[in-house]
């Protein structure tokens, strides 16, 4: 089921008023009631992959289950790597069995051994990645006794398959999720209205921004052909806002939702296009796969303890392993390793952390050098993105090629000219000026009724909802879906 | 928690009133649908000719042109599948038709949904695509088939005209359309012709456009046999149908894929030799150039007029020959 689908309009008050007025006296049957939920939510797009949802879901519970009681190292040892290897597997399978074969293949080729074998028309189960890392993570903190392991498996799945954040995270650590299904929830009116407030904030991220930079950048990509530099330039922007807009919208909608029912997810995004150095970039975009990948492998790997070369070997691993995590295609390597090399200078010189404050914070405008450097940074990223939207290596390095030619000094031409897209370069403005504005919250939006009054604030809400349904005619399925 | 319900309904409510109303003005709004509905049921006792096809049908065929009494039923992305069950649904009413114009064109053998059109044509015919079901298109057209912009272009539209006290056509019609012509049995035309159509990126586009439907391969069969039955039926009612390809403009023929052009040939001549029945095809006529058309394949009104002129001319000459029993020439 898709957030921007009429099907979870309806869902969700559903879901809400049985939440909250049926199953609300009773703690078990309203986790009961969320995994119920979850599974039909997830069942909407496929219900033959909850199969794999709930066969993760024992598998993990149970090995959590051994584990506690377990005191031989080798014994708690080979638990871990049971749950590491069912899991990775079932990801390997799905996601990377075609990539390996297909590489595997033209690796032989090339040297002279023509290899036979199909490729499988494989379906990837959507959001695989996600909550196979969440159920990672739960299993590692049980093994490193950070955790206890729960004994009640409704908790644990509803943890597990928690539908607001299943297919496209945020990636929640067990440690802060799977507690909140322990304790009675309480129903906090302005933690509602905040809910409310994210998810319209997400809709009009997903399908006003996102979709119509999507329809921008879909004509440039796919035609790279006939565009010159200056418009191929305009199309990897338009990407880098339509992969903002929609993974953090998806973010905004999932952690929104969840507040309706009385949960706090992490934050996944925070404004991440006014970093002024790549390293700030990685502090605030997909938060909770970065610091996955900080806690569950650059540390075990050693992190930046043991001298400058373990450093560096160390964060191009996990941005490789980052740029693969997105999907079984060479350009997302690249993506990640050009993303290391990028951090590469900041790491060497120990400037890594120099920005970790809120750019600007509490003025009104940025300074000449921030600007300047948030320029760059976003110069950077836009380059980075090319890669991740391409549809092959040779593919991003022909538009990248196109954009350092001297074509880039020409006007840019889109064909599709439509009402929608030519009100997009304002309403982008406007987007881009209210997110400076809330920058210093959650999200954009978040303080608005401190703000303003309510005749005003109803304004608001109208014309973002106005512009939502302006905007529906292009629904696109969400990026990181397939992922 | 009342808090909160209390607070969503009070909001709510200008959104509710502003989505029942924008249904009630769409449920009620006359479109060209409708409109070549009440014209076809105005005229059923004298229709000898229906022309079938998608919007190169429509702007391409003028019955004004012919000799006989000609009926255009094409529509903007108007597929086989909504040609079949519209014409079999007026079928028994028209006790004239002669014969049925039915158009082929580049890829009108690769689908049979007409995108969001299916609902709009729902409203005025009743005619569904395939099982689906119309109960959510039914509740609310604003929200489930015309959507915001198409609404607000028709209120527009409305708008502008209340204005300027125009007398215009009171139905939906396309860019490019003069708002006060009138319609005369099913044709309305083109005016013009829009230069910004005419270039090369323009006609690789659309063509690729196109492409993708050919790699359907059930779709195309199902709209095969679909066609095949629709042949049969009328053939059975002593109609006669024709197949027809308009004219499409020359320079954006050049960037139809030439194997699709090719497969699509083999499936006509094979119907056609089946059933006996013609194929007119002027898809690529050079005496066709620039000014006949409103852009790379759309007829405008000197185009349609041009080409149902020849139209008209070999329609009798194939009644003739078939009434003197003789060899038709083509």
């Amino acid at each position: 089921m898709l957030f921007n689908s009429i099907d979870f309009a309806i869902f969700l008050p559903i879901v809400f008023i049985l939440y909250w007025f049926v199953t609300n006296k009773n703690l078990k049957l309203q986790n009961f009631l969320l995994v119920a939920a979850s599974y039909l939510f997830y069942g909407w797009w496929d219900w033959r992959f909850l199969s794999l949802i709930l066969f993760s879901t024992i598998v993990d519970y149970s090995v959590c289950r051994i584990l506690q009681n377990e005191e031989n190292q080798i014994k708690r040892k080979n638990l871990l790597w049971t749950s590491i290897l069912i899991n990775l597997g079932f990801l390997g399978f799905f996601k990377y069995y075609n990539f390996f074969l297909d590489n595997f293949i033209s690796a032989f080729s090339f040297f002279g051994t023509e290899i036979k074998a199909n490729s499988l028309n494989i379906i990837l189960p959507v959001g695989i990645s996600f909550y196979t890392f969440q159920t990672l993570s739960y299993t590692i903190d049980v093994y490193k006794r950070k955790l206890e392991p729960t004994k009640d498996f409704i908790a644990f799945s509803a943890f597990v398959s928690f539908f607001p954040q299943l297919v496209a995270g945020p990636i929640e650590r067990a440690t802060n999720l799977l507690p909140q299904f322990y304790n009675k929830r309480t129903f906090d009116y302005s933690k509602a209205v905040d809910g409310l407030r994210q998810i319209l904030w997400g809709l009009f991220k997903k399908i006003v921004i996102a979709d119509s930079a999507a329809q921008i950048a879909n004509e440039i990509f796919n035609n790279s052909a006939d565009y010159s530099g200056s418009t191929l330039l305009l199309g990897a922007i338009f990407f880098t806002f339509q992969i903002y807009g929609d993974f953090s919208g998806y973010s905004d909608i999932a952690i929104g939702t969840s507040r309706l029912f009385g949960f706090n997810l992490m934050q996944n995004f925070a404004f991440p296009y006014f970093s002024r150095d790549i390293a700030e970039f990685w502090r605030r975009w997909h938060i909770s796969l970065s610091t996955w990948f900080r806690d569950y492998l650059y540390i075990p790997l050693g992190g930046s303890r043991r001298g400058t070369w373990m450093k560096v070997r160390n964060t191009f691993i996990i941005f490789i392993v980052s740029g693969f995590w997105h999907g079984a295609n060479w350009t997302f390597i690249v993506w990640g390793t050009l993303n290391a090399i990028y951090f590469l200078p900041l790491l060497l010189t120990n400037n890594n952390r120099k920005n970790i404050d809120i750019v600007a914070q509490g003025k009104s405008l940025p300074n000449l050098k921030e600007l300047s450097f948030m320029l760059l940074t976003f110069a950077l990223t836009v380059i980075a993105w090319v890669f991740f939207r391409a549809e092959s290596v040779s593919h991003a390095l022909n538009i990248l090629s196109e954009i350092f030619s001297l074509s880039i000094f020409s006007h840019p031409n889109i064909l599709n000219n439509t009402l929608e897209l030519r009100l997009f370069p304002f309403i982008l403005s406007l987007f881009i000026m209210l997110e400076w504005i809330g920058r210093e919250q959650k999200y954009a939006i978040a303080n608005l009724d401190l703000r303003v009054n309510k005749p005003i604030r109803f304004a608001f809400y109208y014309s973002i909802i106005f512009l939502i349904f302006l905007f529906r005619g292009q629904s696109q399925e969400f990026i990181y879906f397939q992922f | 928690m009342k808090k909160l319900l209390f607070n969503l309904i009070i909001f709510s409510i200008p959104l509710i009133i502003t989505v029942i109303s924008l249904d009630l003005y769409l449920k009620n709004k006359n479109t060209l649908y409708k409109e070549k509905l009440k014209a076809i049921e105005q005229n059923k006792d004298n229709v000898e000719i229906l022309i079938l096809g998608n919007s190169h049908a429509a702007f391409a065929v003028d019955p004004q042109y012919f000799d006989y009494n000609a009926y255009n039923l094409a529509s903007v992305s108007q597929s086989i599948y909504f040609d079949r069950r519209l014409t079999e649904k007026y079928l028994h009413k028209l006790n004239q038709l002669k014969f049925v114009f039915i158009s082929i064109d580049y890829h009108s053998l690769n689908f049979s949904s007409q995108g969001i059109r299916d609902y709009w044509s729902y409203y005025a015919h009743g005619i569904k695509y395939k099982k689906k079901s119309y109960f959510k298109e039914e509740i609310s057209p604003f929200l489930f088939s015309y959507k915001t912009k198409v609404t607000m272009s028709i209120l527009r539209d409305d708008l502008k005209n209340m204005i300027s006290n125009k007398q215009p056509i009171v139905f939906m019609v396309k860019k490019g359309v003069c708002s006060t012509d009138s319609i005369y049995n099913g044709f309305i035309g083109f005016t013009g012709t829009d230069e910004i159509m005419f270039n090369q990126n323009t006609f690789k586009r659309k063509a690729t456009s196109f492409n993708n439907g050919f790699k359907n391969t059930s779709e195309r069969k199902f709209v095969i046999n679909d066609l095949r039955t629709f042949i049969e039926n009328l053939k059975e009612q002593n109609v006669t149908p024709i197949l027809f390809s308009s004219p499409t403009y020359s320079d954006y023929n050049t960037f139809l894929n030439k194997k699709n052009i090719k497969k699509n040939e083999i499936v006509i001549n094979e119907i056609c030799s089946d059933y006996n029945i013609e194929y007119w095809n002027y898809s690529n006529n050079p005496s066709f150039e620039k000014e006949y058309f409103y852009n790379q394949d759309h007829m405008n009104k000197n185009g349609a007029e041009k080409f149902s002129i020849i139209l008209n001319k070999r329609i009798k000459d194939y009644e003739k020959a078939r009434t003197h029993n003789t060899v038709y020439k083509k």
